[in-house]
C-alpha cells in the first residue's frame, strides 16, 4: 500500500492506495503515529481511502486506533472516498457513526471545524 | 471456649490497676470489671441458663450406680468446665454435690471425698483446657478429668484405712463408675459427629434450649443427630436422677417428667421421635437400676400412642396417651401404675398442655427431618439470599463511590485563561533565558516594554497556530532590532513542544483516571446486575416439595434435598440432590417421566451433575418445564488460505433456563493471534452468560476485559444470538459483526447492527434487537469472510448476495445450508479464502418432532407416580395448566 502524508497546520492528510490489510496496516499505523507524535498540534486527521480497494479487520483496527488517538486529542477524523467494501466494513463496525465521512478531500476540509 | 477464666481476668485487671497512675483514686476499669464478674457469678443461679445448669447438675449428681457411685458427677463438672470456664463452674460443682448429698446425707466423709474428687477433676480439666492441650478433644479432656477424679477417690479410701481388699473393690467400683461416665462420653462422641466432643455437644444443646432463649430467640439452627441423641440421653439421665423423688400425695416426679417429655417429643417430632424418646426414658434409668418402667416399656408405649396422634390436636393426643396408660394398667403383670402414677401422668399432661405451642414449634425447627426444620431451612435460605444481595449492593455502591472519586478532578482552567497563563510563562522564560544575556535587554524590556511584550505574544500565538515558528514569523519591530533572534525562535519552539508534551501527558493521565473510573463503574454494574440476577423473586413451592418428599419416601428413592421454585416467567424449576449411585446418568430417565406425571407438568432435564462421574457423594439434577422448541445447529468454516488455524471462534451454550446462546467471534487478523483473541472472547462470554449476567452486561464486561488485557490495537467481533426455546424469541447483540439472516421459506430477513468491535473503545454501545422465530425457521450467522465473498458473476453487492442465495436454497437442513453457503463463498474467491470464513446455521423445530430414544419407566415407579398423580393437590399456575 502506498501512503502519502501531508501536514497543513493542525491537519494531517493521509492519502492511501492499495489494500489496507494485515500486511500494510502496521506501516500505516506507524507512519501516521510518527507524524502525530512529532506534531502534537495536529487535531484533524483526514484519511483519503479513494484508492483503497480492500480493508480487512487489521485495517479496520488501525482506523479505529487512529480515531481513538484523535479522540484523546479531542480532534476529528475524516474518512474520504470510501469504496463500497470499505464503507460496509466501517458501517458494520460503527466507525461511520464515530468519524466524519466525506466524498472528497475538499468537502472534508470544508467541514473542518475551528479548533475547539 | 478459649476465653480466660474469671480469676485470671480479675488478676490481670488487678495488674492493670497496679500500672495505673496513682492519681486514679476512683474505681478503675479493672475494679469495675472484677465487680461485674463477681456480680455475674453471684447471680448466675437465678438466670435461666444458670438455673438449668444447677438443676441439671443436681440431677446428674443424684444418679447412683451400684448404690454408692456417682458416674455423672465428674461429667457434669468437666462439661461445665469445658463449656463455661470461670466462676459459674462452681455452681455446676455445687449442684452436683448437692445431688450427691441428697443421696448420702448421713455420710459427710463420703461427701467430702466426692467434693475433693470433683474439684480435682475440675482443676485438671480447667488447666488443660486453658493451655489448649486438649483443644477440640472433649474426650481427652474428660478422660484427664475423670482420672483425676478417680485418683482422689482412691486416695480417700486408702487414707481411711480400708483393708486392701476393700480398696481394691472400691477401686474397681470407682473404675467402673468412671468407665460408666467415660462410656457415656464415648457414646456422645460417636454420635455427636460434629467434632465438638460430647461435653460440648451436650452443653451446646443445653445452652440452645436454655429458658432465657426459649420463646424469645431460640436458635433455629438444626441440631445434629448426635446432639439430639445426646439430649435424649441427658434427659434419661435426668429422669434417673429424679429417682424416687415424690411430691405430696406420693406423686413420683420421674413419672411426671417421663409423661411430659414423651408428649413433648410427640408434638415436636411425631411418631418416630416420641417412640425413641419413650424407649430411651425407659432404658437409661433402667441402667441405673432404679426400677422405673423396667417391667414394661411404658415410655415407649406412651410415646407410640402420642406419636400416632401427633398430627391431631393436643387434646386428641392427650386422650391417646391416657388411653394407652389405661390399657397398660389393665395388665396384671404391671406393677407400675399404682395410686400416684395416675396423678403423675396427669401432671405430665397438664405440664404439656400449659407449655405454649410456640415453644414446640420452635423446638421442632431444631429437630432433624421435621417439616418445621425443613421450613426453617427454606427461611434461612431466603435470609441468606437477602443478605447476599444486600452485600452485593453494598459492594456495588462502594465501587460506584470509588469510581466517583476517580472521576472527580480539579476543574480545568478556562481555555482562554489557560492560554494566557501559558503565554506569560513562555515570555518570562525567554526573558530570563535569552534576553538577559543581551546588551539591549534594558532597551527592549524597559523602554520598549509594551511593543516587545506584544511582539513576543504574537510570536507565541503564531507558534500555537502553526505548531512551530520561524524567524519570518517574528513581528517586524522585534525582528529588526533583536540580535538573538534564532535563539528566541528556538526557545519558543522548544517551550511549545514541552508544553504540548505536558498537555499530552495531562490528557493521558485524565484518560487513565477515566479508564479506571470506568472499570470501577463496570465492576459496580456487574455486582448490581449480579444482585438482580440472583432472582429473589422466586417463589418456593412448599406444597410441591412436600408432595415430592412423600413420593420419594414411598418409592424408596433416597433424596437429600428437594427445592421447587417458581421463577421468572412463571416457570417451575425442580432441583434435586440425591446420593450418587453406580448406574451412571440413569436418574433422568427414571425421574423425569415420573415427576412429570406426578406434577402434571412435562419436565425436561436442564442440568445434571453426576456424582459417579465427578467423584462426589451426591448428584444434582435440575428439571425445567419441557421447552416447545428444539434447535438444530450446524457449522461450516474454513481458515484463511486453507490454513489449520482459524481466527473465528463459535460456541453454542445452553444457559440452563431454556435459552440457548449462539456466539460467533472473529478475531482481528488471521492465524493464531486472531484465534486466541476470538476464543478468549467466546470463552469469557460463555462464562459470564452461564453465571447469569444478562447479555448487555456480559458484552460490556468482555469489552472491558479485552481493553485491559492488551494495550495493542487488537479486537474481536461479537455476534450473539439468544434463543428462547419456550417462546421462539431470539435476541441479537451485534458488536462489529456482519448481519445475520432469518430464512422462512423463500423469505429472508436481515438483522443488522452497527457497533465497534470489542476491545477497542471504552464506551461500547450495545444494541439489542429481537425477532420472533417460528417452527422451521433458519437462523444464519456468519463472519465477514463469508459476508465479503461476493460472487462476481451475479453482479450483486455483499448486502444482496446472501439473502438472494438463501432464498433460492430448497434445503432446510442446517448442515446442508451451512455447507452450501461456505461453498458459494469459496467459489467466489476461486476456492481460495482471503479471510477466515465461518457460518453457523440453526433451525428451530417443534420439540416433539425431534427424534428421541424411548425411555421405559421402571414398573414400581410407574405405579407410584399414577397413584401420586391421582392424589395430587398442588395448585397449578395457568401456564402449567396450559402446558399440562
Amino acid at each position: 500500500m502506498r501512503l502519502e502524508l501531508r501536514r497543513q497546520g493542525t491537519i494531517l492528510l493521509a492519502r492511501c492506495a492499495g489494500d489496507l490489510d494485515v500486511a500494510s496496516a502496521p506501516a500505516f499505523r506507524e507512519r501516521i503515529d510518527r507524524q502525530l507524535h512529532r506534531y502534537p498540534q495536529i487535531i484533524r486527521l483526514v484519511i483519503n481511502l479513494e484508492k483503497v480497494d480492500f480493508i480487512d479487520s487489521s485495517g479496520l483496527a488501525s482506523l479505529l486506533g487512529r480515531y481513538k488517538e484523535m479522540q484523546r486529542r479531542r480532534g476529528q477524523v475524516f474518512l474520504v472516498g470510501l469504496r463500497p467494501q470499505a464503507y460496509r466494513l466501517c458501517q458494520l463496525s460503527g466507525l461511520c457513526k464515530l468519524v466524519h465521512v466525506a466524498d472528497s478531500e475538499s468537502s472534508a476540509l470544508a467541514r473542518v471545524e475551528p479548533r475547539p | 471456649m478459649a476465653s480466660e477464666s474469671a480469676p485470671y481476668r480479675r488478676l490481670r485487671a488487678l495488674r492493670m490497676d497496679e500500672r495505673a497512675p496513682a492519681s486514679s483514686l476512683g474505681p478503675g476499669p479493672g475494679n469495675r470489671r472484677a465487680a461485674a464478674d463477681v456480680r455475674r457469678w453471684v447471680t448466675f443461679p437465678v438466670t435461666g441458663t444458670g438455673a438449668l445448669w444447677l438443676i441439671g447438675a443436681f440431677l446428674l449428681g443424684r444418679v447412683l450406680w451400684w448404690g454408692e457411685m456417682h458416674p455423672f458427677l465428674p461429667m457434669a463438672v468437666i462439661a461445665a468446665t469445658a463449656w463455661r470456664p470461670g466462676g459459674q463452674v462452681f455452681w455446676a460443682w455445687f449442684g452436683a454435690l448437692l445431688g450427691v448429698a441428697s443421696q448420702h446425707a448421713q455420710q459427710p466423709v463420703l461427701l467430702l471425698s466426692y467434693g475433693t474428687a470433683a474439684l480435682a477433676a475440675h482443676l485438671l480439666a480447667g488447666f488443660l483446657h486453658r493451655r489448649q492441650l486438649f483443644a477440640g478433644s472433649a474426650l481427652g479432656l474428660a478422660t484427664a478429668g475423670a482420672a483425676a477424679y478417680w485418683l482422689v477417690r482412691l486416695a480417700w479410701l486408702v487414707g481411711q484405712g480400708a483393708v486392701p481388699m476393700l480398696v481394691l473393690d472400691a477401686g474397681g467400683e470407682a473404675l467402673l463408675s468412671l468407665l460408666g461416665g467415660y462410656a457415656l462420653l464415648v457414646i456422645w462422641t460417636e454420635t455427636a459427629g460434629t467434632g465438638s466432643g460430647p461435653a460440648m455437644s451436650a452443653a451446646d444443646g443445653a445452652a440452645r434450649l436454655s429458658p432465657s432463649r426459649v420463646g424469645f430467640a431460640l436458635d433455629p439452627r438444626p441440631l445434629t443427630h448426635g446432639q439430639w441423641l445426646s439430649l435424649i440421653f441427658l434427659a434419661g439421665a435426668g429422669v434417673a436422677g429424679l429417682g424416687d423423688l415424690k411430691l405430696a400425695g406420693g406423686v413420683p416426679v420421674a413419672s411426671a417428667a417421663i409423661g411430659w417429655l414423651v408428649l413433648s417429643a410427640a408434638r415436636v417430632g411425631g411418631l418416630g421421635v416420641a417412640s425413641g424418646v419413650g424407649i430411651a426414658l425407659d432404658l437409661v434409668p433402667a441402667l441405673f437400676a432404679l426400677g422405673l418402667g423396667s417391667a414394661l416399656p411404658f415410655g415407649g408405649a406412651l410415646g407410640l400412642a402420642a406419636g400416632v396422634l401427633s398430627a391431631w390436636k393436643s387434646w386428641v393426643m392427650a386422650a391417646g396417651y391416657m388411653g394407652m396408660a389405661l390399657l397398660l394398667s389393665l395388665q396384671e403383670a404391671t406393677p407400675w401404675l399404682m395410686a400416684g402414677q395416675w396423678l403423675a401422668l396427669g401432671l405430665g399432661l397438664v405440664c404439656f398442655l400449659l407449655v405454649p405451642s410456640e415453644f414446640y414449634a420452635r423446638l421442632a425447627r431444631m429437630i432433624p427431618d421435621t417439616a418445621e426444620q425443613r421450613q426453617a431451612q427454606v427461611d434461612r435460605l431466603h435470609r441468606a439470599h437477602r443478605a447476599f444481595v444486600a452485600k452485593l449492593n453494598q459492594f456495588a455502591a462502594l465501587f460506584q463511590d470509588l469510581a466517583g472519586t476517580f472521576s472527580q478532578s480539579p476543574p480545568p482552567p478556562e481555555d482562554q485563561q489557560k492560554g494566557i497563563l501559558q503565554a506569560v510563562g513562555v515570555v518570562q522564560e525567554l526573558m530570563a533565558g535569552t534576553c538577559s544575556h543581551c546588551k539591549s535587554v534594558r532597551y527592549c524590556w524597559n523602554e520598549r516594554f509594551y511593543t516587545t511584550y506584544a511582539s513576543f505574544l504574537g510570536l507565541i500565538t503564531a507558534a500555537e497556530k502553526k505548531g512551530q515558528v520561524a524567524a519570518a514569523d517574528v513581528p517586524g519591530q522585534l525582528r529588526g532590532r533583536c540580535s538573538y533572534l534564532p535563539r528566541v525562535v528556538d526557545g519558543v519552539n522548544s517551550y511549545m513542544a514541552r508544553l504540548n508534551t505536558c498537555t499530552e501527558w495531562a490528557d493521558r493521565l485524565a484518560e487513565s483516571r477515566a479508564v479506571v473510573a470506568g472499570q470501577l463503574r463496570g465492576v459496580a454494574d456487574i455486582l448490581q446486575n449480579l444482585a438482580q440476577e440472583t432472582r429473589l423473586d422466586v417463589l418456593y413451592l412448599d406444597g410441591a416439595e412436600q408432595q415430592l418428599w412423600r413420593f420419594f419416601r414411598r418409592s424408596g428413592l433416597p433424596m437429600q434435598q428437594i427445592v421447587v421454585t417458581r421463577g421468572p416467567h412463571d416457570r417451575i424449576q425442580v432441583d434435586l440432590v440425591f446420593p450418587a449411585c453406580q448406574q451412571g446418568l440413569q436418574c433422568p430417565r427414571l425421574l423425569i417421566p415420573a415427576l412429570s406425571r406426578l406434577l402434571r407438568l412435562p419436565l425436561m432435564q436442564a442440568d445434571l451433575r453426576c456424582g459417579m462421574q465427578s467423584g462426589e457423594q451426591s448428584c444434582s439434577l435440575r428439571l425445567l418445564p419441557q421447552v416447545q422448541y428444539a434447535i438444530q445447529t450446524a457449522r461450516a468454516s474454513r481458515a484463511q488460505d486453507g490454513g489449520l488455524i482459524s481466527g473465528d471462534a463459535c460456541s453454542r451454550l445452553d444457559l440452563g433456563d431454556g435459552r440457548v446462546a449462539s456466539i460467533l467471534s472473529d478475531g482481528m487478523g488471521t492465524g493464531p493471534r486472531a484465534s486466541l483473541q476470538s476464543s478468549v472472547t467466546v470463552n469469557m462470554l460463555e462464562q459470564l452468560l452461564k453465571a447469569g449476567l444478562n447479555r448487555y452486561f456480559a458484552v460490556h464486561t468482555v469489552n472491558s476485559l479485552l481493553l485491559l488485557r492488551s494495550s495493542e490495537e487488537i479486537f474481536a467481533t461479537v455476534d450473539l444470538a439468544l434463543l428462547d426455546r419456550y417462546t421462539g424469541l431470539v435476541e441479537f447483540v451485534k458488536i462489529g459483526s456482519p448481519p445475520s439472516y432469518i430464512k422462512r421459506g423463500k423469505e429472508v430477513a436481515v438483522v443488522r447492527g452497527e457497533a465497534p468491535p470489542a476491545g477497542m473503545l471504552p464506551d461500547l454501545e450495545v444494541d439489542v434487537s429481537t425477532r420472533q422465530l417460528q417452527h422451521g425457521d433458519l437462523l444464519v450467522m456468519l463472519t465477514d469472510g463469508i459476508y465479503e465473498s461476493v460472487p462476481r458473476q451475479e453482479g450483486q453487492g455483499a448486502d444482496d448476495w446472501i439473502p438472494g442465495f438463501l432464498s433460492q436454497l430448497a434445503s432446510d437442513n442446517p448442515q446442508e445450508v451451512a455447507d452450501a453457503l461456505l461453498a458459494a463463498a469459496l467459489q467466489s474467491q476461486s476456492g481460495r479464502s482471503r479471510d477466515d470464513m465461518t457460518v453457523v446455521v440453526m433451525r428451530l423445530a417443534w420439540w416433539h418432532e425431534q427424534p428421541r430414544q424411548a425411555s421405559p419407566e421402571p414398573a414400581p415407579v410407574a405405579r407410584l407416580q399414577r397413584r401420586e398423580a391421582r392424589r395430587s393437590a398442588w395448585p397449578e399456575s395457568p401456564q402449567e395448566q396450559a402446558l399440562g
